[in-house]
C-alpha cells in the first residue's frame, strides 16, 4: 500500500524505526529546529524548514520519519490549537493498532 | 448534511474506551435495511415481487451513510455490479470521511482533490454545481469552502466511483474542519460502524461475556454463531439494555402462545430472577418501548417486531 502513515503515540515508536508515521501531541518546548511534543511521552522533532510547530500548548500532527533514536524527522505537520481532547487522541492510536484492519497494511 | 459540526468533542470523549462503542447505533439500522434478517416473519421480505426489481436490500443500503477510512474504500469489494461496493458484507451507499487535502487541481466542470488520511490516498471529484436547485437567489452557484486548502483537512460526503479500474469518490459535500476534535470524533466513529458490522453490537456479546470488557471483544469470534440464537432477539435492545432485562426479553420473545402477555411472578420464575430485580428489569424493557402491560401492570407482553 502506498502512503500509509500509521498513527502512533511515543510508546509505539521503537516498533515504526525507519518508517514514515502521524504523531500527535502536546508542544512542550521549542528550541532552533527541534521541538520536544508529549505524546504519552516526550518526542523529539528535527523540524522541516516550513513548519507549523510554532506555538507551545498548542497540540500538533507531525507526519515524518522515525529516526533510529525515536525522534523524528518532521515531512509536514498541522496546528490543531489548544482545544484538543488528548484522550480521543490517543483512543484513535490504540484503535489504529487494535483493528489495523481499516488503518493500514502490516510491513 | 447539515454544516453544523457534530459536536465533536464530546461524542469522541464520551466513547474512549471504544468497548462501548454502540453508543446511538440502535437496531433499527440493520433490521431496516435488511427486511430483519433474521427476525423470521414480518417485514416485506416477501420474495413473490423480486424478480426483475432491484432487492429491498439494495435500494435500503442506497440511503445509508457510513463513516468509514480510505484504506476501507480502497478496500472495499466491487462485486462487478455498476458500482455496488460492499465494505464489512453490507452494500455502501454514501460514505463520509475526514481526511487532508493534498493537491487540489480546478477542472472545467469540477475541482479534484487528491486526499489522504493516514490510511491512504483517493481522488475526490466535486462536480460544480449547475442545476438551478442548487443556486441561491442570484442565481450563483456557492463557491467551495474558502478553508479547503492544502494541507488543510476536509469532511467529505459521497459516494464511491470507479471506472477504468481507477477508484474515486463524488462527493456532493466537502467542507473544511474547523474542530480538530472532528478528525479523531471521525475515526472512532469509523471503527466503532466497522465493529458494529464486522462483529455485532456489543451488547449481544455483553449478555453472554459477562465481565470483561475488552475480553467481549477478544472472545467474539468464536462467538458468532453461539450469539446468534440469543442474540437474534437480544439485537434488537438498545445498547445499554441490562443483561435481566435481556433474558426477560427472550423468554417473553419466545412465548407467542398468549396474547395477554405474562405475570411477572412467571416472568420472574421463568428467569430465576428475584422478584425486585423483575420488577426492575421489566420496568426498563417498558421504558425502552420493548414491552408493554396487558390487562393489568402485571401482565406484560413483548412488541413483535
Amino acid at each position: 500500500m502506498t502512503e500509509q502513515t500509521p498513527r502512533v503515540n511515543a510508546g509505539l515508536l521503537s516498533s515504526f524505526t525507519a518508517q514514515t508515521v502521524r504523531i500527535t501531541g502536546k508542544v512542550v518546548q521549542i528550541r532552533g529546529n527541534t521541538a520536544t511534543i508529549d505524546s504519552q511521552g516526550t518526542v523529539v522533532v528535527q523540524l522541516d524548514s516550513e513548519t507549523t510547530v510554532k506555538t507551545i500548548g498548542n497540540v500538533v500532527e507531525i507526519i515524518g520519519k522515525v529516526n533510529a533514536d525515536h525522534s523524528i524527522k518532521e515531512f509536514v505537520s498541522a496546528d490543531f490549537g489548544p482545544n484538543v481532547d488528548l484522550a480521543a487522541v490517543d483512543a484513535v492510536v490504540q484503535a489504529t493498532h487494535a483493528f489495523r484492519e481499516i488503518f493500514y497494511d502490516p510491513k | 448534511m447539515s454544516k453544523t459540526p457534530l459536536n465533536p468533542a464530546t461524542s469522541a470523549s464520551s466513547n474512549l474506551s471504544l468497548t462501548g462503542y454502540g453508543g446511538g447505533y440502535d437496531s433499527g439500522y440493520q433490521t431496516g435495511s435488511y427486511g430483519g434478517g433474521g427476525g423470521g416473519g414480518g417485514g416485506f421480505a416477501g420474495g413473490s415481487q423480486g424478480g426483475s426489481q432491484a432487492s429491498p436490500g439494495k435500494s435500503a443500503a442506497r440511503n445509508t451513510l457510513r463513516p468509514v477510512t480510505i484504506k476501507q474504500i480502497i478496500d472495499a469489494q466491487a462485486p462487478g455490479e455498476d458500482n455496488v461496493f460492499i465494505i464489512d458484507n453490507h452494500d455502501i451507499g454514501h460514505i463520509s470521511f475526514v481526511a487532508q487535502i493534498r493537491n487540489i487541481a480546478e477542472q472545467e466542470t469540477s475541482t479534484t482533490f487528491k486526499m489522504e488520511d493516514g490510511t491512504g490516498t483517493i481522488e475526490v471529484k466535486k462536480f460544480r454545481e449547475t442545476k438551478q436547485s442548487d443556486m441561491d437567489e442570484d442565481g450563483v452557484t456557492p463557491a467551495l469552502d474558502p478553508g479547503l486548502t492544502q494541507n488543510a483537512y476536509a469532511r467529505v460526503v459521497g459516494t464511491i466511483r470507479q471506472f477504468g479500474g481507477k477508484r474515486n469518490v463524488n462527493t456532493h459535500n466537502i467542507r473544511a474542519v474547523t474542530d480538530a476534535n472532528e478528525i479523531q470524533c471521525h475515526f472512532l466513529e469509523a471503527t466503532a460502524v466497522h465493529l458494529h458490522f464486522s462483529r455485532g453490537p456489543p451488547d449481544a456479546q455483553g449478555a453472554k461475556g459477562a465481565g470483561g470488557q475488552q475480553a467481549g471483544y477478544a472472545q467474539d469470534t468464536d462467538m458468532g454463531g453461539a450469539a446468534g440464537n440469543a442474540g437474534n432477539a437480544a439485537n434488537l435492545l438498545p445498547p445499554g439494555t441490562s443483561p435481566n432485562a435481556r433474558k426477560i426479553y427472550g423468554i417473553l420473545k419466545n412465548r407467542h402462545d398468549s396474547s395477554e402477555g405474562m405475570h411477572i411472578s412467571m416472568i420472574a420464575q421463568h428467569a430465576k430472577v428475584s422478584m425486585a430485580e423483575t420488577y426492575k428489569a421489566v420496568d426498563e424493557l417498558l421504558t425502552n418501548g420493548v414491552c408493554f402491560t396487558t390487562m393489568d401492570d402485571e401482565h406484560i407482553a413483548c412488541m413483535d417486531f
